[in-house]
């Protein structure tokens, strides 16, 4: 559990983490959409300086956005290498069967490992310096304009806020399940695939039980402190759109402009 | 079976920005045989010291023994088993860890974990069943239909049943009333004088008082005292330092004592207590 570095949030008080959650959310999607207009070394090299640029400003240190591809590496590695030697085009150096290695695909390769580097680092970035309850809010709000087609956007967003604040809860009652059944001869981890399966049960069915009673719980402390429905609540934490927040937007039109020029 | 601590830290996530010291250089003895309290406020690390005593959590550094077993930080997961079987643990709410289908197959899940079968497993978690005050009855209902503090004797029972030397409890009577709290605690007294090592976590100055021989203070991820339970209470001073408070008959003890009353050294239990005031008032027992 300890290894995620993804999802986890580290309290700081640079500019990045006082942006506007909202604006946060919006541009790391829109970082995203554009990422895939990069298409050669120029335009990469623009998103690789706006992403560390990033990084800087809310005072993180590098080395633990690095920790967070590490869980993904294998997966990005595998991904690059299947590109590599399935693209064809370009004159190929190196052919085997089916594989074929060229400078056509050595470059396509190393634009999609810079993709997933880049992807990686940003939502790291969000989620690294935004509260799981600023990310709720902050998904309650974009999701808004759904209301129009009735879509249940407060109820999801309580759904969502409750999960999020529960999800360090259920880590912890898992750890300590676990050493539980493992103070009981429990080996996890250990022996054959089916031996392993069989050892989930004994913190499976606990798990459930307990959420279960959690849910229970938490239902009724709602009700009994007046909780009704989603109707007519007002918040408690507003969401405010500084003056930074507009120019953070800004900063991706021209990020946004200067990759379609950029790209060839 | 000893434990001995020698010089164990423990750091969680160590090299990480959210690194932090679960222990400081702790270093103590329990002897075979005896009733060890750990005291301390909630985030001390009473917690993690006990985690170390069957090997869930590894020392950082230093040294623990463990009846003839050596824990160091290189030693490997594997081959942990009879550790695990010698030194029982009653984590914090232990009702949380039931699962099986009945209740007998709970409680002689860890024994059969630790290599018994079925057969004999059954007969001991019907035993076990008696042990902590339920009806043999109840075996074939489900963990699930039982009430908390049910629930919490059954999981109890389900450490139990693998025989283990040490016995370690994390807070067991935690949320329990007084009458099925005095029932485990007198378990646990019963047992130890059979022969099992207890080490208690207590937030409950008067048990400590009344069973324990040792007392280890933590605080701060350190280990702050390790006296007898008599010399620990009559430190108000020390205790008010480290934000812990004395039992009931010593508070009480101290308020006679403003008034005129004499104690050679102050009561921690209530038997005491009534043992130094009957002179005094006169009295005699009977």
């Amino acid at each position: 559990m300890g290894k995620m570095i993804i999802g986890r949030y580290l309290p700081g008080k640079s500019l990045i983490h006082q942006l506007d959650p909202r604006c946060k959310f919006i541009a790391t999607f829109i970082f995203v959409a554009i990422v895939f207009l990069a298409n050669n070394w120029q335009t990469y090299l623009a998103l690789t300086i706006f992403v560390l640029s990033a990084v800087l400003l809310s005072q993180v240190s590098l080395s633990f956005f690095i920790k967070g591809v590490r869980p993904m590496i294998f997966l990005i590695i595998f991904t690059v290498a299947l590109q590599m030697l399935f693209t064809p085009g370009g004159h190929p150096f190196w052919q085997w069967g089916i594989f074929s290695l060229s400078a056509l695909s050595i470059r396509n390769g190393l634009f999609i490992f810079m993709r997933f580097l880049l992807i990686i680092f940003i939502s790291t970035l969000l989620t690294i310096t935004t509260t799981p309850l600023q990310m709720a809010d902050a998904v309650g709000a974009i999701l808004k304009p759904l209301k129009i087609v009735h879509f249940p956007v407060e109820e999801v967003a309580l759904m969502l806020s409750i999960a999020l604040q529960f999800i360090p809860l259920l880590s912890d009652e898992t750890t300590k399940i676990m050493n539980a059944q493992r103070a009981r001869g429990v080996d996890f981890g250990d022996g054959s695939i089916l031996r392993q399966i069989k050892a989930i049960i004994p913190i499976l069915i606990p798990l459930f039980v307990s959420s279960f009673n959690i849910a229970y719980d938490l239902s009724i402390a709602m009700e009994s402190r007046g909780y009704q429905g989603s109707e007519n609540r007002s918040k408690y934490r507003q969401l405010k759109w500084h003056f930074q927040d507009s120019l953070v937007m800004l900063l991706f039109i021209v990020l946004t402009i200067i990759l379609i020029i950029l790209r060839s | 079976m000893a434990i001995t601590f020698e010089h164990v830290t423990h750091i969680y996530q160590p090299d990480g920005p959210l690194a932090y010291q679960g222990l400081t250089d702790v270093n103590f003895t329990i002897d075979e045989g005896s009733f060890t309290a750990i005291i301390g406020q909630t985030g001390s690390g009473k917690s993690t010291l006990v985690q170390h005593m069957n090997a869930l959590l590894k020392p950082t550094k230093g040294i623990i023994k463990i009846g003839n077993r050596t824990i160091t930080p290189e030693t490997k997961n594997k081959h942990l088993k009879p550790l695990r079987q010698k030194v029982g643990m009653v984590f914090q709410f232990p009702e949380q860890q039931l699962f099986a289908e009945t209740i007998l197959d709970d409680i002689s899940f860890g024994p059969q974990n630790f290599g018994m079968d079925e057969t004999t497993a059954h007969k001991i978690a019907l035993q076990m069943l008696e042990l902590v005050h339920l009806p043999t009855s109840i075996a074939e209902k489900s963990p699930f239909d039982l009430s908390g503090g049910q629930m919490r004797r059954v999981a109890i029972a389900g450490v139990l049943a693998s025989q283990p030397e040490v016995l370690i409890l994390d807070e067991p009577t935690a949320g329990l009333d007084p009458r099925g709290h005095k029932e485990l605690m007198d378990l646990f007294a019963q047992l130890n004088q059979e022969g099992t090592t207890i080490i208690l976590i207590s937030h409950q100055m008067e048990d400590v008082a009344q069973y324990a021989q040792q007392v280890l203070v933590m605080d701060q991820a350190r280990l702050v005292r390790d006296d007898t339970p008599q010399v620990i209470f009559n430190d108000a001073e020390f205790l008010n330092k480290h934000n812990l408070l004395q039992p009931e008959s010593t508070q009480f003890a101290r308020e006679l004592e403003r008034k005129g009353f004499k104690f050679s050294s102050l009561p921690i239990t209530e038997e005491q207590l009534v043992k130094q005031l009957l002179p005094q008032l006169g009295g005699s027992h009977g």
